[in-house]
């Protein structure tokens, strides 16, 4: 069926590429002006420039990385430069081929530039009709979806729509419906490309550490990276709930309402000037969740920590009286090996307040010791065991 | 399998690889999907619809020969993918497909038939082209010099049949006509005319064309024959 070629068909010809195209219309590729359609396709392909040194297999090899190769053969009688070959190749499938041509037409292949085109010539009139049923079919898959699409797509977006802030929310839902009103009805709206821009997410704000989003009393203050650190003056290892910062946004400025230390978000939440040494557990309403207090290793420098009660299997309530020894001890202590003055350094302000704070409660200890000594029952037990417990951490 | 390759021809199998997957990717689709669209126009890229606007604009303003054949080319091209139908048919580039049929520059009308070849299979660009008179149009190019005129013309003539304009298209002159090129050495004409006589044609009407033909010599002239050696 294939006829020989005396003369070169004018489609196997190269044509000029265009070179008068303005920029803005200038393709990736250099091409020439050329229309294409059902007729000018086919799954045979002629493929000129293939240079006549035995490269036949890498050829076939080569087309059919881009699908089923059904028929090569080399047109001996086709004009051709000298030492090429022209190859017809014939395709199981004519998106196969078309992928091929497309691919391989000007690609460089053992030294030669390979020219391949399209020869619907050697068709036969079953291959024709096949080409155009199957072009029949293809078009009316693609056509059809789209009707149905058409009518899921004002569904899908009005669901798309609550992803969307209000304010673009809006303008959407105002062009849509003109856009929908002004074609016809298989029309399917622009696509949003062309349309309305999704909302801009919302600009980061600067996360600056706040305890008050502590959930539980033994949530450890973490800073947003390991690089991070703690704003200056802020002690992560106190409890440090005011009324204040907790109720408003962390990321507003709280104006101080006591003291008037460092305020703004690059500093660290109002350190608790009043007494709330453990004797507030609140932590439900997650407002003044109290961690227990700590007595920082830095105080304790040089001391051993003594043994939680109870850690060596004895009874407690021996050790309540050994306890109350050791804390008194233990202020004379922090008294004595506290860090002298050297200035109002943060980190003497820290220090400072760190003993500021053993001696309260040292004081809260000894009246509850007092209380203890009166005997008063329920209190100084309850005291006690907050003690205690204390003192295990 | 790169640790037992050297590091050179992983990294060329790395790009083989992507290459075979870009291919896969596009064998996979013969015709551009909405995404593949977006990934290759990027965010800051214009858009299909303005792009096609650009051009009919062009078209429209320029006079000169070479700019309208190159934008009417790739409108024509465009038309072979359905993503575009419905820009085709806002922008009227039917219309416009239409009025280059008669014009005077072959190529523009070689174009502006490919166009509609390539759109005629949609159906509301059917009706279209139909209620646009465009039969008549295109049973004219069937006497075009051009090759490729006449192929696309007889394509779009079986693409446009329906069963209200099948009396319009299987005139019996153009019955006349496609029983000629089944006889011609081109064998893209000779398959064709073949097609429409055996698929769009009555027996009937096949019949009366030939004794017809049989009778006068006068119809619609053929294209001139690509010439043998």
């Amino acid at each position: 069926m294939a006829a020989a070629m005396d003369k070169v068909a004018d489609h196997h010809k190269q044509k000029q590429i265009c070179a008068s195209r303005p920029a803005y219309r200038q393709g990736r590729r250099d091409r020439a002006v050329k229309v294409y359609t059902v007729n000018q396709e086919s799954r045979y392909l002629l493929v000129q420039g293939v240079p006549a040194i035995g490269v036949s297999e890498d050829l076939v090899k080569r087309f059919a990385l881009y699908g089923a190769v059904q028929e090569y053969r080399i047109l001996h009688e086709y004009p051709a430069e000298e030492f090429t070959q022209a190859y017809w190749v014939k395709f199981d499938r004519l998106q196969a081929a078309r992928v091929a041509k497309r691919k391989l037409d000007e690609y460089s292949f053992f030294g030669g530039v390979l020219h391949v085109s399209y020869a619907p010539e050697f068709e036969t009139v079953d291959d024709t009709r096949e080409k155009l049923g199957e072009r029949r079919i293809l078009i009316a898959n693609k056509t059809r979806g789209k009707d149905q699409r058409v009518k899921q797509q004002p569904v899908s977006s009005q669901q798309e729509r609550p992803k969307v802030q209000a304010s673009t929310s809006a303008s959407t839902s105002q062009t849509e419906p003109s856009h929908g009103n002004k074609y016809q009805e298989g029309f399917q709206p622009v696509p949003s490309e062309v349309e309305t821009f999704p909302a801009l997410p919302a600009p980061p704000q600067y996360q600056w550490y706040h305890p008050a989003q502590h959930q539980s009393q033994w949530d450890i203050p973490k800073v947003a990276s390991k690089q991070g650190v703690f704003p200056v003056g802020y002690d992560a290892r106190l409890s440090v709930q005011t009324p204040n910062a907790s109720q408003s946004n962390p990321r507003h400025k709280t104006p101080p309402d006591n003291k008037a230390e460092d305020s703004g978000p690059l500093f660290g939440p109002q350190l608790p000037f009043k007494d709330q040494s453990g004797d507030s557990k609140e932590g439900a309403t997650g407002q003044d969740v109290i961690r227990p207090d700590l007595v920082p290793r830095q105080v304790m420098a040089g001391r051993k920590r003594p043994a939680p009660p109870g850690f060596f299997g004895e009874a407690l309530e021996e050790e309540k009286d050994s306890k109350e020894k050791d804390e008194e001890e233990e202020n004379d202590e922090v008294q004595k090996t506290s860090c002298p003055d050297t200035g109002s350094s943060s980190m003497n302000r820290t220090a400072v307040f760190v003993r500021q704070k053993m001696r309260q409660i040292s004081q809260t200890r000894t009246l509850s010791s007092s209380g203890r000594s009166s005997k008063s029952g329920s209190s100084s037990s309850s005291g006690s065991s907050k003690d205690t417990t204390r003192r295990r951490i | 399998m790169s640790q037992t390759c050297a590091p050179d021809t992983s990294i060329t199998l790395q790009l083989l690889g992507q290459v075979l997957l870009h291919h896969l990717q596009l064998l996979v689709a013969m015709f551009s999907s909405q995404e593949y669209l977006e990934k290759k126009t990027g965010q800051s890229g214009v858009g299909r619809l303005q792009y096609l606007q650009s051009l009919v604009t062009e078209f429209q303003d320029t006079d000169k020969e070479d700019c309208k054949e190159q934008v009417l080319a790739n409108l024509a091209n465009f038309a072979y993918d359905p993503i575009n139908y419905e820009h085709l048919r806002k922008l009227n580039v039917i219309d416009m497909f239409l009025d280059s049929l008669t014009e005077e520059n072959e190529r523009l009308v070689e174009f502006g038939i490919g166009g509609l070849c390539n759109l005629a299979l949609d159906k509301q660009n059917k009706e279209h082209i139909l209620a646009s008179g465009g039969v008549d149009l295109v049973i004219q190019c069937l006497s075009s010099r051009n090759e490729e005129t006449v192929l696309n013309a007889i394509t779009t003539l079986m693409f446009l049949t329906t069963p209200a304009s099948k009396p319009a298209i299987t005139l019996l002159s153009v019955v006349e006509c496609m029983l000629r090129f089944q006889l011609s050495k081109n064998s893209r004409l000779s398959n064709l005319a073949t097609v429409f006589l055996e698929d769009y044609c009555s027996r009937q009407q096949v019949e009366e064309a030939r004794q017809a033909q049989a009778g006068d010599a006068v119809g619609i002239a053929l294209p001139a024959e690509p010439q043998q050696t």
